[in-house]
């Protein structure tokens, strides 16, 4: 499979904190892939050290086939980044901000510039630090977009916004850069709305890649099973296969499973169960299961 | 405006470069505007208020300059968050970081240069020679604070540009001119540091480049520290600087001036000028004589005796020589040590009866290491027992803070009377006793 991110053991120190900590990643060309964390869990420190932007500890990173390091140029040029938080040159307007940056990019596409500002409903005129939050955030990604980039980057992009910009936000996103089968990366912490979106998910965890896999893949492995015993179940958490949480009330328990299979049934039978249901979970349910501390997810 | 083929479509409009300068004149013309504005915003303030009106400007384009570097390195086309995101080319962006920015800073000064010849206190000061040092002065300035707010942070900037300015050149402009070198070996510095920043940043080098420029600004600080210490020295040898003003007097018909054996030459003599009506004829009498070096006219003793003030390099003691010009002799009437320290003369004033020389010295302001207070010494000198005294020290003399004394006819700040002296322009007057040669504020 062609990868448009590879990273190896990408590691990031700050003094004895390990950031990022030995991050193997590989990102499918054209796809739409989701990077998950909880808050600090090493997604910006990751996606910094891909587009040279932080220098890493230890490690490789290759974007686009280059270098994150020797080729930071041609990655700049040919990668689409937009940050939470984006600063942009505030005294400028809207279009003096697009004809500034169009400079910058051999590929930069007017016409696309100009259907992107009016999808976007953004005003030319209007300067940079008279926008709002979310139409920052639109001009960032219409500067980000306007050159056609392969790779699509957005670092927390909605963080800040409402519900409905949010919404229409990604999906505009999406539906954009996907009419040319290009790639999107980016990295969220609110995952009930990239499940509408993604077709692959990174999960990170204290540095680590804990899960990465197709989000088909990832939901049809993490199901929720309810097993009905005759009498109360005890260890069930150690006995049961890739049980990731247990909680058993009276005769019946209900387990999450990160590796559900078609031997999964055999396997609740041998361990006693009279009746077993197997759930789908949503996203935000494997997420939550997956990184732990629910009540903080 | 360019049109290029890229990648099959037409591109019209100016080229990144283009661009590039449009943002620079759209950040750079007000603290331009500003820059060039201050000299003459701020001077009929100063003239209305008091004060030094030019230093005052010179002062506050010095501040502009280093937090406009500061603020502008900081804001530079990678600067923070998205910025980093651009593909700006390690040249393009070693270029719009100082040497295009540096230009405001140039203009400032050269406006700047333009205008301190219309202060009277530097009259003599040419714009063709200040305007460039001025120039220099700034952008060596700027370059600097520019650096160090690349590799490190505003608040080290602000350490290295300001002190690194006051330190070479304390508010004397006269000086700038002699220092040019110094400010265009700063800059070409200043430039390959911030180069060699460029080269490390894109290779994440951090840590090395910064102990690099580290390093390198200490080695810069050995100049402005080594300029103190010669003027310590300097100093030390108690050098009297001359400011060659000639002198006139309406009350004895005469006056003195330099002449010069060419036009490049330091004066090498005293040309008195008498003139005298009588009916309708004018009668004029010329004597020159020679003083060879580092002399100064310091007032007529009557009208056909001129005190002169002579002091050579490496020499402590001055020689205060009384000339008689019809006769065309010298002699010295007294010598003294005038103190450890480098004096400018400021302003001299001869008693009507001829017996007391007043005059005020400023030490010089150039080191950091002196230990006499500021502001301006009084000096009084008996020509006739003769013996001389310093009177006061560190006089904040409201009506010299201007500069030298404007070489006009009788100019005059004392008040003689029979056994004492009055500084009448002083808040509080100081009177002076004539016999114990000291003095004292009115208001003790």
């Amino acid at each position: 499979m062609d990868h448009v991110i590879e990273t190896k053991n990408l590691t990031k120190r700050f003094g004895r904190t390990r950031a990022v900590d030995g991050l193997n990643l590989a990102v499918p060309r054209g796809s739409v892939f989701a990077f998950l964390g909880r808050n600090g869990a090493g997604k910006t420190t990751a996606i910094r050290m891909l587009l040279h932007l932080l220098d890493k500890t230890a490690g490789t990173a290759r974007v686009l086939g280059l270098d994150s390091v020797h080729d930071t140029l041609e990655i700049k040029r040919r990668v689409g980044f937009v940050g939470d938080g984006q600063l942009m040159y505030d005294w400028m307007t809207v279009d003096e901000m697009i004809w500034f940056c169009k400079g910058f990019y051999q590929g930069w596409n007017d016409a696309f510039a100009a259907e992107m500002k009016k999808r976007l409903e953004l005003q030319g005129k209007t300067k940079v630090r008279a926008l709002s939050r979310g139409q920052q955030a639109k001009l960032a990604l219409l500067l980000a977009m306007a050159y056609r980039p392969e790779l699509l980057i957005l670092d927390e992009p909605t963080t800040g916004l409402d519900v409905v910009v949010r919404r229409n936000f990604l999906e505009g996103v999406i539906e954009l850069i996907q009419e040319e089968g290009r790639t999107v990366f980016f990295s969220s912490h609110i995952v009930h709305e990239v499940e509408r979106v993604a077709d692959w998910v990174g999960i990170i965890d204290n540095g680590r890649l804990i899960r990465c896999a197709p989000l088909e893949e990832l939901k049809a492995q993490v199901k929720r099973l309810v097993l009905t015993f005759e009498t109360t179940p005890a260890g069930l958490a150690k006995r049961l296969p890739g049980a990731l949480s247990v909680n058993v009330t009276g005769r019946q328990a209900t387990a999450i499973v990160s590796d559900f299979s078609d031997g999964t049934p055999a396997a609740a039978r041998a361990l006693g169960s009279s009746r077993l249901e197997v759930e789908d979970l949503s996203l935000e349910d494997i997420f939550v299961a997956l990184v732990g501390h629910p009540e903080e997810a | 405006m360019v049109t290029v083929r890229i990648q099959g479509r037409r591109q019209t409009g100016p080229s990144l470069w283009g661009r590039l300068l449009w943002k620079e004149w759209r950040e750079d013309w007000l603290p331009l505007a500003i820059g060039v504005g201050l000299p003459l915003l701020s001077r009929p303030l100063w003239d209305q208020y008091g004060g030094s009106p030019f230093l005052s400007a010179y002062f506050l384009v010095i501040c502009l300059t280093l937090l406009w570097a500061i603020y502008r390195t900081q804001t530079a086309i990678t600067g923070a968050g998205a910025r980093t995101i651009l593909p700006v080319p390690g040249f393009p962006h070693w270029l719009f970081t100082i040497p295009v920015p540096i230009m405001a800073p140039a203009i400032t000064g050269v406006v700047l240069g333009v205008l301190v010849g219309t202060w009277p206190a530097f009259q003599e000061m040419t714009a063709s020679g200040m305007m460039p040092a001025f120039a220099l002065y700034l952008m060596a300035g700027y370059a600097l604070c520019a650096v160090a707010a690349s590799a490190f942070t505003a608040f080290p900037a602000v350490l290295i540009g300001g002190g690194w300015m006051i330190l070479t050149n304390p508010f004397r402009p006269e000086d700038l001119p002699q220092q040019s070198v110094l400010f265009a070996l700063v800059i070409v510095g200043a430039l390959l540091a911030q180069g060699a920043w460029e080269a490390c940043s894109a290779r994440r080098w951090f840590l090395p480049g910064r102990i690099g420029i580290a390093v390198a600004l200490a080695w810069l600080a050995l100049f402005p520290l080594g300029m103190a210490q010669m003027f310590h020295r300097g100093d030390a040898g108690g050098q009297w600087r001359f400011s060659p003003s000639p002198l006139r007097s309406s009350l004895h018909q005469a006056s003195v001036t330099f002449s010069m054996a060419g036009k490049t030459s330091p004066p090498s003599s005293l040309e008195y000028l008498h003139n005298m009506s009588s009916g309708s004829h004018n009668v004029s009498f010329v004597q020159e004589h020679q003083f060879g070096q580092f002399f100064q006219p310091l007032g007529f003793r009557d009208a056909t005796h001129v005190l002169v003030g002579q002091q050579q390099p490496g020499e402590s003691v001055l020689h205060i020589i009384e000339w008689d010009v019809t006769a065309d002799t010298v002699h010295e009437v007294i010598t003294f040590t005038p103190g450890r320290y480098a004096l400018y003369h400021w302003h001299s004033e001869v008693s009507p009866d001829g017996r007391y020389l007043l005059f005020l010295t400023n030490s010089s302001p150039s080191s950091l290491m002196r230990k006499i207070p500021l502001g301006y010494d009084l000096w009084v000198v008996d020509l006739v027992e003769p013996r001389a005294g310093i009177a006061a020290v560190g006089m904040m003399t409201r009506s010299f803070h201007d500069g030298p004394y404007d070489p006009g006819i009788d100019p005059s700040i004392a008040q003689w009377e029979t056994g004492r002296c009055y500084l009448l322009e002083e808040d509080p007057i100081v009177e002076i006793d004539l016999t114990t040669l000291r003095s004292r504020r009115m208001d003790q």
